[in-house]
């Protein structure tokens, strides 16, 4: 019989491990700390009981996004979904216009057909880039263009008005309300999921998806599953950027994708695949909502849009940057096998 | 020893019917039983006139063999033989083109499949997922979909269990895969193979990857799963070692079955004799070709020196010095070194230790890169063309002429001319068949494809040629063209690297082969020692042949 | 790397029908389809013929098929460039910017060139060094350099950004890029794209550098051993890409007179768009820019036949990007894991 270790060099090795295994989390929350800081210097008012629900709600949907883009990437290999900014869009739309047309405007109907839609679209491209063995990054491209496209048809300007209850929620000045429940239940959500063995495997396909496959591991309806996984989340943060705004907007969905990426980036997430915590990607929207905020608060005026847009890719650009220095330099040779079957994108 | 009666050993045995159990011990009268493939004896792996093809190359060719209950059953070939395509279809990995593989009556058509029907197969490749723990990476595909078949604590037991009987140092379940050594990960993939308590066990060349002590560990595990009733397949070229442990081994050679021997028939010498083939031996040396006289050699400058050379941080470091008209050749078992030591000489890969140089003209290049490597003349064939060498995208032409075009260009614009006779000179110089020069590169045979690759790395004129197992899927013709062309090379004052994985190819063509061991040159055998033995001893680590015999020192 | 030659289909494997199609093949695809496609235009839409239609087509697809060149040459070698409508935009706006600064028309130009140069060769060593992650780098490079430059475009004064436009003193030798009415009778914008036409193509089919392109994006690794230097061809390729972004922008300021940073947007999709449908694939190493132009011929008339129907350039957007589907489904699936083992 093997001898056992020292009880204390066992706890030392594994808290060791454990804070080794936390790395990824440093960068964001370095971040965090320093976005707060700034805030309470420049904006003090985050940190009343308005401005924190005020930041609830206006970072939750971003927050979700990036939760929901997290179990795709994990997938692997290169696995960005570009998609994520219009789908919320149509999904806002849909909530908006559709249900109210047909007077499904409840709660527990609008719930549904929110994460139902967001499962659909989600699923639906799951299976394609699953059974096909095409490209992530190149189809949710498409789908991107696809459904922002579709947006702007369906609905040309913002406008519309959501079902009053979603709309209060934009407007809440305590946050002991649905503003925190929702965002709440989805982490409750996001807790129990990733602790399934289903969980694991997309993990363990993502690191290496050969020897998933050898193991027994399905394939195609692990990656479908990671898609699902994500709809479910997209719904819930198309429904909260429907109580933020109030109504529908056809053109959030650029921005969105870019910011939800970003915080992804940020996250610690590995494009290669395999790599990417619930928590870090919680971290990385929440440093974007506060790169936001923290603009907002220099009165950029009519340049605040520009603003936010030049942080956040510049943002983008420096993580990956950094992410790329941090690996080591012959990576280039290992990725050519991937490369060459076009995953590289 | 059980021995199966009236098999005929030469061509495709005989698959005992499901429901009878042929037992004979020590060459008695057979006897008959009626039972479960359970009981040693009974066939519970039958692969019946099995054909798989990748595109144009014939893995299996109507392959034929049954291993039973209770035995450990080798696969043995050469590379190209057909051994892992035929684990791969016993792991439900692949399913063959024509014929059937079963495994107690059942076709393994998936990975998953495959494992409920309690097959556990051990690839080649060390197959893990880097990023996660010991314990995930057991358990790997065990679990069910969406909740663990074992809790946490029941799998901390089984793994310790297991890990404790395979592993000589304890290993922490919790450590992540990138932490462990190549050493540690086979037993973990072996540990994996073995949790399910599978019937039918394969491991495909699973001794590459382990040391001395865990090589005779693993053999204690193959008996020990043998006694339990385990079908145990052991797919190797490391024939000596089996000689001591395998019932059975069966003989693939080019993707056919050729003889099943038992018992006391299997000795080294019979193996090599079966995996060899009919070939003659005459058929792999260049027709009329004059070895060059030692003596007009011996002048012969320096052209290629390795110094201090070491391919890991812990190998012994390596010295070679190769003169100009030198024909080195480069051997050892998988995984040893020879790939990276190419590698390195040619400066594609960095050493841990030493330099390389080039004597060229007097002057010295030091090769450190692929660039560097170019300006000092030397010229690198890939060993696997279609990931390295070749560009399905371009034409045979352009695969030529990518090489030469920036430096016969002019202000940027390809010298077409120019190029085309270059490509015609090396197309008249190898023999290349081929139809219309602008059709696509797979539209040419492995062996053309290879030359054109050799082709264009000539028409550069190096000073040192180092090939990677060129020969790999080519025919035979092809085969003795590149072998004459390799002398007449060398006549002509170049320098020869020739790593080769067919250790036929070393004899009469090479002046010296370097056999690497455990990440370093074990040893060089000067030509007049040069004999397949000699090589394939100095592979398994047997300095002087005669002590090779198949009896373990 | 020791691999057994089972378990390597070459590139293509059996899954790629591009094998099976030549490259005159495609060309003879692609101008099938623009006849039809004109032919109908021609039956079902008045005023197709005219000459004011033809013209304005003409100059679209000269703006169009500028941009597509740098698209086309990040799609040889495997990448994607999705920063051209951000630098669209950018040079757009940019370029007013400088003219109200006083600068010299020659000399604005010359400068958003070179910044658009030094972005693409920040795009393309670090797409590069990111192991190919060109998608994903340019979407930030584009964002940053386009937020970058409408905050300092804009001021408080007159002369800033409003929604998104600019005015400005456009000196009329640039509109009249976009004019017929000289003695040559074509626009120079559109001779501009003939011209540049044939340098890509010469470039692509008869300099080294070109050739180079296409090994890189057949074999990466064969293309390192034959001394093709991977960072330096992304760095160059990318940087075109973003000169003839650039480029583009410019001439579309002189078409409508006035800087608006959205100019680009419809750029995305088109450039892929053209790329796509002229057959060029997207995994690297097939097509051309020859290819490019007749997809961008298509695109045009296309477009102009979906606006006839009033489907709008969102509507357009939609059906494009669907397209890209069934093209990767046909040219661009991996081999299953199972071969790599």
């Amino acid at each position: 019989m093997t001898p056992k270790a020292s009880t204390v060099s066992d706890a030392k090795r594994s808290v060791r491990r454990f804070i080794s295994g936390q790395r990824s989390l440093l960068t964001p929350s370095i971040l965090f700390v320093v976005l707060l800081v700034i805030a309470a210097l420049h904006g003090p008012h985050l940190f009343t009981s308005d401005g924190l629900a005020g930041a609830l709600i206006g970072a939750s949907p971003l927050v979700v996004a990036t939760m929901a883009i997290t179990p795709i990437a994990i997938a692997g290999p290169a696995g960005v979904d570009l998609s994520i900014g219009p789908a919320m869009t149509l999904i806002n739309i849909e909530i908006v216009l559709g249900l109210t047309k047909i007077g499904f405007t409840g709660p527990v109907a609008v719930f549904v057909f929110a994460i139902g839609l967001g499962v659909l679209l989600q699923a639906a491209m799951g299976a394609l880039i699953a059974v096909l063995r095409v490209s992530t990054v190149v189809v949710t491209l498409a789908v991107y263009l696809v459904l922002d496209g579709l947006n702007t048809v369906i609905l040309p300007h913002a406008e519309g008005a959501a079902p009053a209850w979603l709309s209060s929620w934009g407007s809440a000045s305590t946050i002991f309300s649905p503003v925190l429940y929702v965002p709440l239940a989805a982490f409750v959500l996001w807790a129990l999921i990733s602790r399934t063995t289903f969980f694991r495997n997309i993990r363990l396909m993502g690191a290496n998806d050969k020897t998933a496959f050898v193991s027994g591991i399905p394939l195609i309806s692990t990656r479908i599953g990671a898609h699902v996984i994500a709809g479910v989340f997209v719904g819930i943060a198309s429904l909260m950027y429907t109580g933020l705004i109030g109504s529908a907007d056809p053109t959030a969905g650029a921005s969105f994708t870019l910011s939800a990426v970003t915080a992804l980036v940020i996250g610690g997430a590995s494009l290669g695949g395999g790599h990417a915590k619930g928590l870090g990607s919680v971290l990385g929207a929440m440093d974007i909502w506060l790169i936001s905020y923290v603009l907002s608060t220099f009165n950029f005026g009519l340049n605040a849009s520009y603003w936010v847009q030049f942080t956040t890719g510049a943002v983008l650009v420096v993580s990956l940057v950094a992410g790329g220095i941090l690996t080591n330099a012959s990576g280039n040779r290992q990725w050519q096998e991937k490369w060459l079957l076009g995953w590289g994108k | 020893m059980i021995a199966a009666d009236a098999l005929d050993t030469r061509t495709n045995n005989r698959i005992v019917r499901a429901g009878a159990l042929v037992v004979q011990e020590d060459d008695s009268a057979a006897v008959v039983k009626p039972g479960v493939a359970s009981t040693p004896g009974i066939d519970v792996v039958a692969v019946r006139e099995v054909s798989k093809s990748f595109g144009e190359t014939h893995a299996l060719r109507s392959c034929s063999f049954s291993a039973r209950v209770g035995e450990v059953h080798a696969i043995v070939g050469e590379n190209g033989s057909g051994k892992s395509t035929l684990a791969k279809l016993l792991a439900g990995v692949l399913r063959p083109d024509s014929g059937s593989v079963e495994v107690n009556g059942k076709r393994p058509a998936s990975p998953h499949a495959a494992r409920q029907m309690g097959i556990a197969v051990v690839f080649q490749e060390i197959l893990v997922a880097e990023g996660g723990t010991v314990l995930d990476n057991l358990f790997l595909g065990d679990d069910g979909l969406f909740r663990a078949r074992m809790s946490q604590r029941q799998k901390r037991g089984r793994a310790q269990e297991l890990l404790s009987g395979l592993v000589a140092s304890p290993v922490d379940l919790d450590a992540t895969l990138d932490e462990l050594p190549l050493n540690t990960r086979q037993w973990i993939v072996i540990a994996r193979a073995l949790l399910g308590n599978p019937r039918v066990v394969v491991f495909d060349e699973s001794t590459a990857a382990l040391d001395h002590p865990s090589v005779e560990r693993f053999f204690d595990v193959v008996r020990h799963l043998r006694d339990s009733g385990v079908c145990v397949l052991i797919i190797t070229h490391r024939i000596h070692e089996l000689t001591t442990i395998c019932d059975r081994a069966t003989v693939l050679s080019d993707g056919v079955d050729v003889s099943t021997l038992t018992g006391a028939e299997i000795t080294e010498a019979r193996l090599l004799e079966l995996m060899r083939g009919e070939v003659q031996p005459e058929t792999h040396h260049p027709p009329l070709l004059e070895r060059p006289l030692r003596g007009t050699r011996a002048h012969a400058e320096e052209a290629l020196v390795v110094s201090g050379v070491k391919l890991t941080a812990q190998a012994a470091p390596i010295d070679l010095t190769v003169r100009t008209g030198e024909i080195v050749g480069l051997a050892g078992l998988e995984g040893h070194g020879q790939v990276e030591f190419i590698q390195m000489v040619t400066g594609f890969r960095q050493p841990a230790a030493g330099h390389v140089y080039v004597n060229r003209n007097g002057h010295r290049y030091t090769i450190d890169s692929a660039k560097s490597a170019d300006r000092a003349g030397m010229a690198y064939i890939p060993g696997d063309r279609n990931s390295e060498g070749l560009f399905p995208n371009l034409s045979v032409f352009e695969n030529f002429g990518i090489s030469c075009y920036r430096a016969t260009s002019r202000a940027g614009f390809i010298n077409g001319r120019k190029v085309k006779k270059m490509f015609l000179e090396q197309v008249d110089d190898l023999s290349i068949r081929l139809g219309r020069s602008n059709a696509p590169i797979n539209s040419l045979s492995g062996g053309s494809q290879q030359k054109v690759i050799i082709g264009r790395s000539l028409a550069a004129s190096p000073l040192v040629i180092a090939l990677n197992d060129p020969t790999r899927g080519v025919d035979i013709s092809t085969k003795r063209d590149l072998y004459a062309l390799l002398r007449s090379l060398a006549q002509g004052g170049k320098t020869i690297l020739f790593l080769s994985n067919e250790i036929e190819e070393f004899v009469d063509l090479c002046d010296r082969v370097v056999v690497f061991r455990l990440q370093t040159v074990f040893s060089t055998l000067p030509a007049e020692q040069t004999t397949s033995d000699a090589v394939l001893a100095a592979m398994f680590g047997y300095n002087d042949s005669e002590g090779f015999d198949g009896v373990r020192r | 790397m020791t691999t057994t030659h089972e378990g390597q289909l070459g590139r293509a494997g059996r899954l790629d029908l591009r094998g099976v199609m030549t490259q005159h093949g495609s060309v003879a695809m692609a101008g099938v389809v623009l006849v039809a496609l004109i032919a109908f235009g021609a039956f079902s839409i008045d005023g197709f013929w005219s000459l004011i239609n033809l013209r304005s087509n003409l100059v679209f697809a000269s703006f169009l098929g500028v941009a597509t060149i740098g698209q086309t040459l990040c799609a040889l070698i495997g990448g994607l460039d999705l920063s051209i409508p951000f630098v669209v935009g950018a040079a757009n706006v940019g370029l007013v910017k400088l003219l109200n600064e006083g600068l010299p028309s020659g000399a604005g130009i010359v400068v958003v060139l070179v910044l658009a140069a030094a972005i693409g060769a920040f795009n393309g060593g670090v797409s590069h060094r990111l192991r190919g992650q060109s998608l994903v780098v340019t979407l930030g490079v584009g964002n940053a350099v386009l937020g970058l430059v409408q905050i300092l475009v804009s001021s408080e004064g007159v002369s800033g950004i409003s929604g998104g436009t600019i005015e400005g003193n456009i000196p009329q030798w640039i509109e009249s890029l976009s004019w017929f009415n000289n003695s040559l009778g074509i626009a120079p914008a559109v001779i501009l794209w003939a011209a540049l036409t044939v340098l890509t193509i010469l470039l692509l089919r008869r300099t080294w550098f070109g050739r180079a392109l296409y090994a890189l994006g057949g074999n990466q690794t064969a293309a390192e051993r034959v001394l093709v230097s991977g960072p330096w061809s992304w760095t160059l390729v990318f940087s075109a890409s973003a000169v003839t972004a650039a480029v583009t922008g410019i001439l579309l300021l002189g078409y409508s007179g006035s800087g608006y940073a959205g100019v680009g947007d419809p750029y995305l999709f088109t450039t892929i768009a053209a790329v796509l449908i002229g057959g060029t694939s997207l995994v690297g190493g097939r097509g051309g820019y020859g290819l490019s132009v007749l997809g961008v011929f298509i695109l045009t008339v296309l477009q102009t036949i979906l606006s006839s129907y009033s489907l709008s350039s969102s509507a357009q957007e939609a059906i494009l990007g669907a397209l890209i589907i069934p093209t990767v489904a046909l040219y661009a699936r991996s081999p299953h894991p199972r071969m790599l083992i």
